[in-house]
């Protein structure tokens, strides 16, 4: 072991993360070498005096100003939280029926829709062509109005606290 | 944290707002003193150790009392002071990275040695007082503040590595500044 080394050893030690037997190594070279051992005694002196490195004194109001600073916020948060609000069941159940029958009604006037529908619903459904499965442009029209009408209302509803 | 700091912060958190100041009182000294060699302005320090009691109070809800309080309680101090001395465009940037060399202009650290009143330790507040930014951050931190190094690699958000060159840099500046005496 060099003294190069283990002045760097000296330097690191304090909080570099070296093997125990490494640290020994070191130190038994410093005991007898002329420049090392110095080393490691500053250095040990060093760590002493900055872990007892004195600091100005705070302010003799400072606890005194924090307290007032706190005592003048409001609640925490978490003890003021707002109360968690929640829909009616009659509004959600208002928001699917319309949305389905709104979705529904403008699919049923696409004749392409109809067609697709037809597919997925029953064979008798389709059974009569795709185009008896197009509503008149009237109804289809009031479907829609009417589903979204609903969709909003439901959507839109009043909630309560909880 | 210790077993009064746990049952001080139980407390706040049970709506116990005075009880916070026994944690304001416990640990003004140091905080005081780690801001001060930060900020190197004693009027800004004052301001910072406030902020940083104040916001540990409001965010003691993510205070995880498994974990010792001052190195939290630090790392909040730490990131107001970076932002107190970038408010004041002081140069300050990531700790550890152009911060090693960067001397803080307007700033006196000869002055603040007339603050510590022990005067045999005031030559070697000067010698650290004189390092830069991240060195002296992280000297604080560690040394004086006994914190490990991966607390204070966290309170300045680096890696350990990072706060392993810092010490190992402070220390060979400290060496060089320090007059030979005694055992230096």
């Amino acid at each position: 072991m060099t003294c190069a080394h283990v002045l760097g050893l000296i330097d690191a030690g304090p909080f570099a993360d070296y093997p125990q037997a490494h640290l020994d190594a070191a130190r038994a070279h410093a005991q007898g070498c002329p420049t090392c051992g110095p080393a490691l005694e500053a250095a040990t002196v060093m760590t002493a005096e900055l872990r007892a490195l004195p600091g100005p004194d705070a302010p003799g109001d400072l606890a005194s100003i924090v307290m007032a600073q706190i005592a003048q916020l409001p609640e925490p948060a978490s003890d003021a939280a707002p109360a968690a609000v929640r829909r009616p069941d009659w509004t959600q159940a208002l928001t699917v029926v319309g949305g389905l029958v709104a979705g529904l009604a403008l699919i049923l006037t696409m004749p392409s829709g109809a067609e697709a529908l037809g597919g997925f619903v029953t064979p008798r459904f389709t059974a009569a062509g795709p185009l008896a499965a197009v509503p008149s442009s009237a109804p289809a029209a009031l479907a829609i109005g009417a589903g979204l009408l609903v969709y909003v209302a439901g959507l839109f509803g009043p909630v309560r606290a909880e | 944290m210790n077993a009064s700091d746990r049952d001080v912060v139980h407390d706040v958190r049970q709506g116990n707002r005075d009880a916070f100041g026994g944690l304001v009182r416990a640990y003004q000294g140091r905080l005081f003193g780690l801001v001060m060699m930060m900020v190197r302005d004693r009027a800004g320090a004052e301001e910072v150790t406030q902020d940083a009691f104040v916001r540990a109070f409001t965010h003691l809800a993510h205070y995880d009392e498994r974990r010792p309080f001052y190195p939290w309680l630090a790392s909040i101090a730490v990131r107001l002071a970076q932002n107190w001395l970038v408010v004041r465009g002081r140069t300050v940037r990531r700790e550890g990275t152009a911060l090693e060399s960067a001397p803080e202009p307007g700033a006196d650290p000869g002055a603040l040695s007339a603050l510590v009143a022990d005067e045999r330790r005031r030559e070697l507040w000067d010698a650290v007082a004189s390092l830069s930014s991240g060195e002296r951050t992280a000297v604080m931190l560690f040394y004086r503040d006994e914190m490990a190094v991966g607390d204070v690699a966290r309170a300045l958000g680096v890696t350990s590595g990072t706060i392993k060159t810092l010490l190992f840099r402070a220390r060979r500046h400290l060496r060089e500044r320090l007059p030979i005496k005694d055992a230096y």
